[in-house]
């Protein structure tokens, strides 16, 4: 990832300042300090760039929403930004919108707006905290630890004020649930490898032998396993994933040609594991459609 | 200089590369995000994009705003260095890494956050915290910040030098020669809970 050498941004760690980035850490102040005599504010332009060079950019409703909040008056954007009533909550800006001005109000020294906003988010984001967890196996203690250590992560990154930073406004959902499937994983893992070594159970566990267990067509394909969208909210988040890399992407449970892409190698796992998942999630998914049926 | 490739950069592009995009595809480009791609397009095919219409989780919401309340004392007095924090105690880094039970390497490995923030195990972190005088929330916050390069060293680059993917704090405990056996067996003890 090449880091576009541009103005507008402050190094965020003095001793790690080199002379091209110093020079230019004062010159975009002044533009700074002039829109701040005025209500309005510069929208400031992202400076991550992809390897091919071409520019990260904010959602074309994301960039309007940024450009009409930044033309309005002090007052007037922090009631958009920091809604108080339930009408104005039912308008609110988009994430990546609030993140943009999260930052902004932090840089321009106003933490307070910045710390408000920062709640609002938590607000927003709880729900969809909640549920992506419940996809886990983990206690409602550990569920807690992930979500504290997801929030503590969110804020971090919200007030850091590098440009590593700027894709939570580009693509904020995409960015909190990397963070959280990976906090999720990690406590899944450490909450297995206890069970496993106290009573040797294990989510992987002995393959099954019943035959019927498993789905009539292996491959039934996108429109099949459609009809079942509504009860994959059942399943694991391991059965979830491996239930759509078989029968969505078409992958293979497991392969011996490296270069081939399978669910075990994807997932980290054996070729049982995957097989044993795929019979759960079946079995679920068989046993909800029976219910469905009465 | 080997290209750094951002996780969050790669499940962007995804995600802009648009239905279209081969998961098979990206994922032999990116196997160590193989399966963060794997969720994304498990979450565009389920339509979970409705994320933002969840309502509020009261219980979550409080989470939340505990850290946020962390956050925010730790920002109104920023821990600027574990350096810095080691030396208001009157310690330095050798005293520091004696405490911890680990060689002084780590300890500037921790001070320039070269370990992958979710890699440090909490204990530790509580452990610095208890030694340096701040709060866990602090340090777990100062390591979660951009690594840094070493303090006074030159480089002669054509772009700015960046420091490389972080690493794993487990996996470097494991391989480490200078460890003691039961410092190293509680380090990794404390790294599974």
């Amino acid at each position: 990832m090449r880091l576009r050498h541009d103005l507008g941004k402050t190094c965020g760690d003095g001793e790690n300042c080199f002379s091209g980035y110093r020079d230019h850490c004062a010159v975009d102040t002044m533009a700074d300090s002039m829109s701040s005599l005025s209500d309005s504010w510069r929208v400031r332009p992202l400076v991550r760039v992809r390897k091919d060079g071409t520019p990260y950019s904010r959602e074309p409703e994301v960039e309007a929403q940024v450009r009409r909040l930044s033309s309005m008056g002090k007052r007037a954007r922090r009631e958009q930004l920091v809604p108080q009533s339930e009408r104005r909550r039912r308008e609110a800006a988009r994430e990546e919108t609030l993140v943009y001005f999260l930052r902004e109000y932090a840089r321009r020294g106003d933490t307070e707006t910045a710390w408000e906003i920062a709640d609002w988010l938590v607000q927003r984001v709880a729900g969809h905290v909640r549920r992506e967890l419940a996809r886990w196996r983990l206690t409602p203690d550990a569920a807690d630890d992930c979500a504290r250590d997801l929030f503590a992560t969110l804020l971090a990154a919200l007030f850091d004020d590098s440009p590593a930073g700027e894709f939570w406004e580009v693509r904020f959902w995409v960015c909190l649930d990397r963070r959280l499937w990976n906090l999720a994983e990690k406590r899944q893992q450490t909450l297995d490898s206890e069970w496993r070594r106290s009573d040797g159970s294990d989510e992987d566990g002995d393959e099954g032998t019943d035959p019927l267990s498993r789905l009539p067509d292996p491959r039934p394909g996108p429109a099949a396993l459609t009809e079942y969208k509504d009860a994959l909210n059942l399943l694991t988040e391991t059965e979830r994933l491996a239930l759509y890399l078989r029968h969505i992407e078409g992958w293979p449970e497991e392969t011996a040609d490296p270069n081939l892409p399978s669910i075990a190698g994807a997932l980290g796992v054996t070729g049982r594991s995957v097989r044993n998942y795929l019979r759960r999630a079946e079995a679920k998914l068989r046993a909800w459609q029976q219910a469905d049926l009465k | 200089m080997r290209m750094i490739t951002d996780p969050d950069a790669v499940l962007i592009d995804f995600l802009e590369a648009g239905p279209e995009a081969k998961l098979d595809h990206w994922t032999r480009r990116y196997p160590e995000q193989a399966r963060d791609l794997a969720r994304l397009a498990e979450r565009r095919w389920a339509a979970a994009s409705e994320m933002s219409e969840m309502p509020a989780d009261p219980h979550i919401v409080s989470l939340g705003q505990e850290a946020l309340r962390a956050a925010r004392a730790a920002h109104a007095s920023p821990l600027a260095s574990l350096t810095a924090a080691a030396q208001a105690r009157g310690l330095d880094p050798d005293a520091v890494a004696e405490r911890l039970g680990l060689p002084v390497a780590y300890f500037w490995k921790l001070h320039r956050r070269l370990f992958a923030p979710d890699s440090v195990p909490r204990a530790l972190v509580s452990a610095l915290a208890q030694t340096l005088g701040r709060s866990a929330a602090e340090i777990a916050a100062y390591l979660q910040r951009p690594p840094r390069l070493a303090a006074g060293a030159s480089y002669r680059a054509d772009s700015a030098p960046h420091v490389g993917p972080r690493e794993d704090f487990l996996t470097a405990l494991q391989q480490d020669p200078e460890l003691t056996e039961d410092d190293r067996a509680r380090w990794l003890a404390s790294g599974s809970e």
